[in-house]
């Protein structure tokens, strides 16, 4: 393993140890170092640490590490350096899914569910719109899933307009900017599901570099590219729904960490696809110490990816790292 | 001694006939030239022998083998494709693309060994582009891309070279130099190529049979000098063509003056 690996790593230990040490509640140092190691000790240090703060780092990590390596094979299976995660609908599909769970009155676990369903139906929709004459092609896919994701939006606008703006407006407008501050252990399901898709992408990385080739060059190299691309597509697709099922949009990161990643280590995803992992989870466990700590409430998680993520991607691009 | 036998192969884009009735064979050691005007059906013939696309009638066989019912990762063992124009869409380094060429050996969850990596460097080293290894494909000159392509296409380790159009793009000289590579290496590994190209001259340099087709018919299939004369040249182009030998060499001219 290089060494920019090793550093990578070293740094996301780093800022996953500190990150125990911030937050609203000022805990003192040793009684966070206690609370990790013994059951000697005050409770609601021991609540604070090892049931809020410990579980939403973790949860930040594997989310930015998911919505960033979904980004990456994206953009190499679309041959697109401009696409995201979302691009088949997925997070407008799931965003319909949490508002009308948000309208029905759904418990916290029905909401997921509701979300995590509607996403992967705005990806199975898109994917049977796609085909054309029987054919399916990468511009097809990526209209279909325009489309898709436009009708899913209008369908959140109707949402919205029915919903009480008391409390239920406010519940779906907070959910779409997104926030990790209702991850607790008791979605580690879900921690489990999104680590898993995460492997199997990390295994095929290999197999993107030739997925990247035209049909033609990809079929006479003897590989199924058409296999590959729904491996990737549906691996994708269960992460980014999964994710935002439980924390709501996370803008940017999907996009931007890839071509971070890239300016570290070429274009060879063998190497892309661990630094992708490595740098989406930093960057998503910063912003979210930003979103839980600039101010005394919590800052929608969205808000900050985007504020990082825009000027990030303008440096890329200016310095000539995007093919436009 | 392995060969490549195409019988009878038929093939249509819905109700439009491109290929008719198409037999040749290649043996190791020997180059075929496919000479044709443009939408002849050159690039559906190669495509159709590579297994990109489907014919309606007829068999592709390697010796006795026929393709249709090898799977793609067994086909692409036997057959390296060399397309007109390659789809770069990353900065891959030169040594990432000619790795690609190893993905019939490679598994899903696999990924390029040592030895793997041996055979691309010695892949560059047999066209004298070691040197390019740690280059960005894309940064490279038309005549370096076509140089990497070809070394992808090397160590493939493939029985059969196709290659559609190789010279496209390439200047005066580069195109004899990289058909004279092609030529030294199908001699030295004693493979067998075929090569679709537009010029004569070309063919005249590097075929030991050529094939030509007009109307996706085939209008003359033999060794190169019975095929590089006036008669058939004047009606495969639809031009009076004026051929000059010299030695072992044929010039071949239009006469539209």
């Amino acid at each position: 393993m290089s060494r920019s690996f090793i550093l990578l790593f070293a740094v996301l230990l780093l800022v996953s140890f500190a990150s125990l040490f911030i937050g609203s509640c000022n805990i003192p140092i040793y009684e966070v170092l206690k609370s990790l190691v013994s059951n000697n000790i005050n409770a609601t240090y021991k609540t604070i640490v090892v049931d809020l703060r410990l579980p939403r780092i973790i949860f930040s990590i594997i989310v930015g590490s998911g919505l960033s390596v979904a980004g990456a094979s994206y953009q190499t299976i679309f041959r697109n350096p401009l696409v995201s995660p979302d691009i088949l609908g997925v997070a407008n599909g799931a965003a319909l899914g949490a508002a009308v769970g948000i309208l029905l009155n759904f418990s916290y676990y029905l909401l997921i569910l509701s979300s995590f369903t509607f996403g992967m139906l705005a990806v199975f929709l898109a994917l049977s719109i796609s085909k054309r004459n029987g054919k399916e092609s990468i511009l097809g896919l990526i209209v279909s899933g325009i489309v898709v994701g436009a009708f899913f939006t209008s369908l959140v606008g109707i949402a919205k307009y029915l919903a009480d703006t008391n409390n239920q407006l406010p519940q779906i407008i907070f959910w779409l900017l997104g926030s990790f501050s209702f991850v607790t252990w008791n979605i580690w399901p879900i921690m489990i599901v999104i680590s898993a898709c995460i492997l199997v992408i990390y295994l095929m990385r290999w197999q993107l570099n030739i997925a990247s080739l035209d049909e033609e060059s990809a079929v006479t190299l003897g590989v199924n590219l058409r296999l590959i691309r729904l491996i990737v597509i549906s691996l994708s697709t269960i992460i980014t729904a999964a994710s935002v099922s439980v924390v709501g949009i996370v803008g940017w990161i999907g996009l931007v960490v890839p071509h971070l990643a890239r300016l570290l280590t070429g274009s060879d995803n063998v190497r892309v696809i661990p630094a992708t992992i490595l740098v989406g989870g930093i960057l998503l466990l910063l912003s979210d110490d930003l979103a839980r700590n600039i101010i005394s409430g919590e800052i929608p998680i969205s808000i900050i990816t985007s504020l990082l993520g825009t000027p990030i991607f303008i440096y890329i691009y200016k310095n000539r790292r995007i093919k436009i | 001694m392995s060969v490549l036998s195409v019988e009878n192969l038929c093939f249509s884009y819905s109700d439009m006939d491109v290929l008719k009735n198409i037999s040749f064979n290649v043996t190791d050691g020997e180059i075929l030239v496919v000479l044709g005007q443009n939408g002849s059906g050159k690039t559906t013939l190669l495509k159709c022998v590579v297994g990109i696309l489907n014919p309606n009638k007829g068999k592709v066989k390697i010796d006795n083998l026929e393709i249709a019912n090898l799977t793609l990762r067994e086909r692409a063992k036997f057959i390296s494709y060399l397309p007109q124009e390659d789809a770069m869409n990353f900065s891959y380094r030169v040594i990432d693309v000619v790795l690609m060429g190893r993905a019939p050996y490679i598994s899903i969850i696999g990924k390029p060994t040592f030895t793997d990596m041996r055979f691309a460097m010695k892949s560059l080293e047999m066209l004298n582009v070691r040197h390019l290894a740690t280059k960005i494909y894309s940064s490279l000159s038309g005549g370096e891309k076509k140089l990497v392509s070809l070394a992808r296409v090397l160590v493939q380790k493939a029985q059969i070279l196709v290659l559609d159009e190789p010279t496209n793009h390439l200047d005066f000289k580069n195109q004899y130099m990289f058909l004279k590579r092609i030529r030294d290496i199908v001699k030295s590994e004693n493979i067998c190529a075929v090569v679709s190209l537009h010029n004569p001259n070309l063919a005249s340099f590097l075929a030991d049979k050529i094939l030509m087709l007009k109307n996706g018919k085939v209008i003359g299939y033999g060794r190169t000098k019975e095929m590089l004369t006036e008669n058939i040249l004047s009606n495969l182009y639809d031009t009076d063509v004026l051929v000059k030998t010299q030695g072992k060499i044929s010039m071949v001219m239009p006469q539209i003056l």
